[in-house]
C-alpha cells in the first residue's frame, strides 16, 4: 500500500496529541507518496513542529522520484524519530533486519527495542496473523505504539486477508493495550492523489452494513494502539455479538428500499443512515 | 437467494463428482442451514453439527474424540469468526480422515465487521497447495440480487483476479468456496507464502480484440471502456461457470 498523503496525515494527527520520539521499525520498507513541501503543508494543518531530517532524500522508487516524493528515512526523521529501522523477509529492499514474521519468535536482541512499529500494508500478506501480532508485541517497549494501515473490503487477492476493524479492536482490547484510534477509511483507486474519507469506528457501528452494505470504493482500516506494562501478546479474542438493535431511522429505510439512491450518495448514507461519524477528508 | 440454498447446490455438485459416505461435521450457525434429512439423503450416515462456541478451534490441542473421525467437514461461515486461523486449519486437518474432504464457504469482499477476516481465495489455494491436499477447486460466488435471483459462480485460478485486486469489485457481496481432499501425506502446519502470479489465461479473445481496437480508436475506447468491459466480461472479468 505504501504511505500516501492521507496516511501521513493520520500519523500527524497522532503526533499532534502524543509526539513521536525514539526508534521506529517498519515492517517492510514503505514507499512514501508525498513531497517535502506537501509534508510541511500538512504539518501546519495539524500544528505539528517537524524536526530537521538532515538532508532531504528522494524515494528509491522510480515513479516516486519523478514526482519528487521523499523516502521513508526522511519522512520518519521529520516526524520526530531519531532512528529509522526496517525489517523484511527478503533482503532486496536493504532492510536492516531480515527475519520472517510468521515465526513464533523474533531475534532476541530486538526484544522491546522500538517505540513505534509501522505496518503499512504488510500484515495481510503474512499467513500467520496471530504470530505477527505477537511479534509486534515483543518488539515494542512498554509505552510504544503500533500503527496498522490494513486493507479492508474490495482488496480481493491483494493479500491473503482483508481485515475487519473489529479484529484490531478486539485483539488490542483483549490484550490490554490502550487503543488510541481505530478508523475506517474510504478511498479510491488513485490513493496517492485523491483524498480519503476517514470514519471513526466504534464496536457494533458497522453491524447493519456487514452483509454487503458498502459500495465499490476501496476501504481500509487504520489502528493505533499503545502497549502498556500490563499488555500481553497472545490472548485470543472472541468476537462479540452486538445485540442492541437501534430502531431504523428514515434514512436507513430509504437506503434499504432504494439501493440506487444509496449508490449515488454513499458517504451521506454512511453517516445519516448507519451512524458512522466522519472525522474528515485527508 | 438464501445462502442455505447455495450450500445445497455446492454439496449436490460435489456429490455428483465423488459420492459421499460416512460422517459429516458441520461448523457454523445452526439456524441458516437445511435439515438433517437432506444430508442423510446425500449418503451420510452420521451428521454432527457444532457451533463455533461448542468447539474451540482457536486452541492448539483438540479433544481425542474428534481426531480423524470425519469424511466431510462443511465449514459454513465459521472460520471468519475464529481469530487463530492457522490453528483452526490445523484442527480441521486433524479432524479429517484420510481421503476426507473439506468444503469452505466463507465471507470474502464486502463483509466488513461480519467476522474478523474477509478471505482472499489465494489464502486457501496456497495453504492447501503447500500442505499437499488433492483435487482442490475454488470458486468465487457473487450475490446478484437479494432473495430473488441465484448467486453467480466463477471458477478461480491463481492470478486470475490480479487485474481487479485493488478496488475492482462492485457493491455486491462475495463469497469464497473451496473444496480440498486430504491425502495420506497431507500436512496441516506448513506456512504458505504469497506468490506473485502473473495473470493467466483469463483474458478471452474478445477482450484482447477490444484492447487491439483501443489502439486504433483511443478516444472511443476510453469513453466506453468501462461499459464495454463489463458487458463482455462480466463484473469480475471471468467466465461465468454456473448459477447457484
Amino acid at each position: 500500500m505504501g504511505i500516501a498523503k492521507a496516511a501521513v496525515k493520520l500519523l500527524l494527527k497522532e503526533a499532534s496529541k502524543r509526539p513521536f520520539h525514539g526508534t521506529v521499525l517498519q515492517l517492510g520498507r514503505q514507499g512514501v507518496w508525498l513531497s517535502y513541501e506537501e509534508l510541511q503543508k500538512a504539518s501546519q494543518e495539524f500544528q505539528v513542529q517537524l524536526s530537521d531530517p538532515g538532508d532531504i532524500t528522494l524515494s528509491h522508487n522510480l515513479l516516486g522520484r519523478e514526482r519528487g516524493c521523499i523516502d521513508d528515512l526522511c519522512l520518519f526523521k521529520s516526524l520526530g524519530f531519531s532512528s529509522v529501522k526496517s525489517t523484511d523477509k527478503f533482503g532486496y529492499e536493504n532492510a536492516d533486519y531480515i527475519f520472517d514474521l510468521n515465526d513464533s519468535e523474533v531475534p532476541k536482541e530486538l526484544n522491546g527495542k522500538f517505540d513505534m512499529i509501522i505496518d503499512g500494508g504488510t500484515l495481510e500478506h503474512v499467513f500467520h496473523v496471530p504470530n505477527v501480532l505477537k511479534n509486534i508485541h515483543d518488539l515494542l517497549r512498554p509505552g510504544g505504539r503500533v500503527f496498522h494501515l490494513s486493507p479492508s473490503t474490495n482488496h480481493i487477492d491483494h493479500g491473503f486477508y482483508m481485515f475487519s476493524p473489529s479484529l484490531f479492536w478486539e485483539f488490542y482490547k483483549t490484550n490490554h493495550y490502550l487503543i488510541h484510534s481505530v478508523n475506517l477509511f474510504r478511498y479510491s483507486f488513485q490513493h496517492d492523489i485523491l483524498p480519503w474519507e476517514i470514519y471513526d469506528y466504534q464496536p457494533g457501528c458497522l453491524e447493519k452494513i456487514s452483509m454487503g452494505g458498502l459500495d465499490n470504493k476501496l476501504y481500509g482500516v487504520c489502528c493505533i494502539a499503545e502497549k502498556t506494562p500490563l499488555s500481553t501478546g497472545d490472548a485470543i479474542p472472541k468476537q462479540q455479538a452486538c445485540s442492541d438493535t437501534v430502531k431504523a431511522n428514515i434514512w436507513e429505510k430509504i437506503a434499504r428500499n432504494c439501493h440506487w439512491i444509496k449508490r449515488i450518495f454513499p458517504s451521506f448514507f454512511l453517516q445519516k443512515a448507519y451512524g458512522l461519524k466522519r472525522i474528515g477528508r485527508y | 437467494m438464501r445462502l442455505g440454498n447455495v450450500v445445497i447446490k455446492v454439496l449436490r455438485k460435489e456429490a455428483s463428482k465423488r459420492a459421499f459416505n460416512g460422517s459429516l461435521l458441520i461448523l457454523g450457525k445452526r439456524d441458516e442451514l437445511c435439515e438433517e434429512s437432506f444430508f442423510q439423503s446425500l449418503g451420510f450416515s452420521r451428521v454432527t453439527h457444532l457451533d463455533p462456541s461448542e468447539l474451540d478451534l482457536d486452541q492448539d490441542h483438540l479433544s481425542q474424540k474428534f481426531k480423524g473421525s470425519f469424511d466431510l467437514i462443511l465449514d459454513f461461515s465459521a472460520l471468519e469468526h475464529v481469530f487463530h486461523l492457522p490453528n483452526a486449519l490445523r484442527n480441521i486437518w486433524k479432524m479429517l480422515r484420510d481421503e476426507g474432504r473439506i468444503i469452505h464457504l466463507l465471507a470474502s469482499a464486502n463483509h466488513v465487521d461480519h467476522g474478523f477476516y474477509m478471505f482472499s481465495p489465494s489464502l486457501f489455494w496456497e495453504f492447501y497447495h503447500v500442505n499437499q491436499f488433492q483435487n482442490h477447486s475454488m470458486q468465487i460466488l457473487r450475490e446478484t440480487n437479494k432473495k430473488r435471483t441465484p448467486w453467480e459462480v466463477y471458477d478461480y485460478e491463481p492470478g486470475c483476479l490480479g487485474r481487479i485486486s485493488f478496488g475492482g469489485l462492485d457493491h455486491k457481496r462475495y463469497i469464497v468456496s473451496c473444496i480440498a481432499q486430504k491425502s495420506s501425506n497431507s500436512t496441516g502446519h506448513i506456512i504458505p507464502q504469497q506468490q506473485e502470479y502473473e495473470m493467466k489465461n483469463c483474458k478471452t479473445v474478445k477482450y484482447q480484440n477490444l484492447k487491439r481496437n483501443s489502439e486504433k480508436f483511443p478516444k472511443f475506447y476510453k469513453l466506453f471502456k468501462g461499459i464495454a468491459k463489463k458487458m463482455l466480461m462480466g463484473p469480475l472479468g471471468l467466465k461465468l461457470s454456473a448459477r447457484y
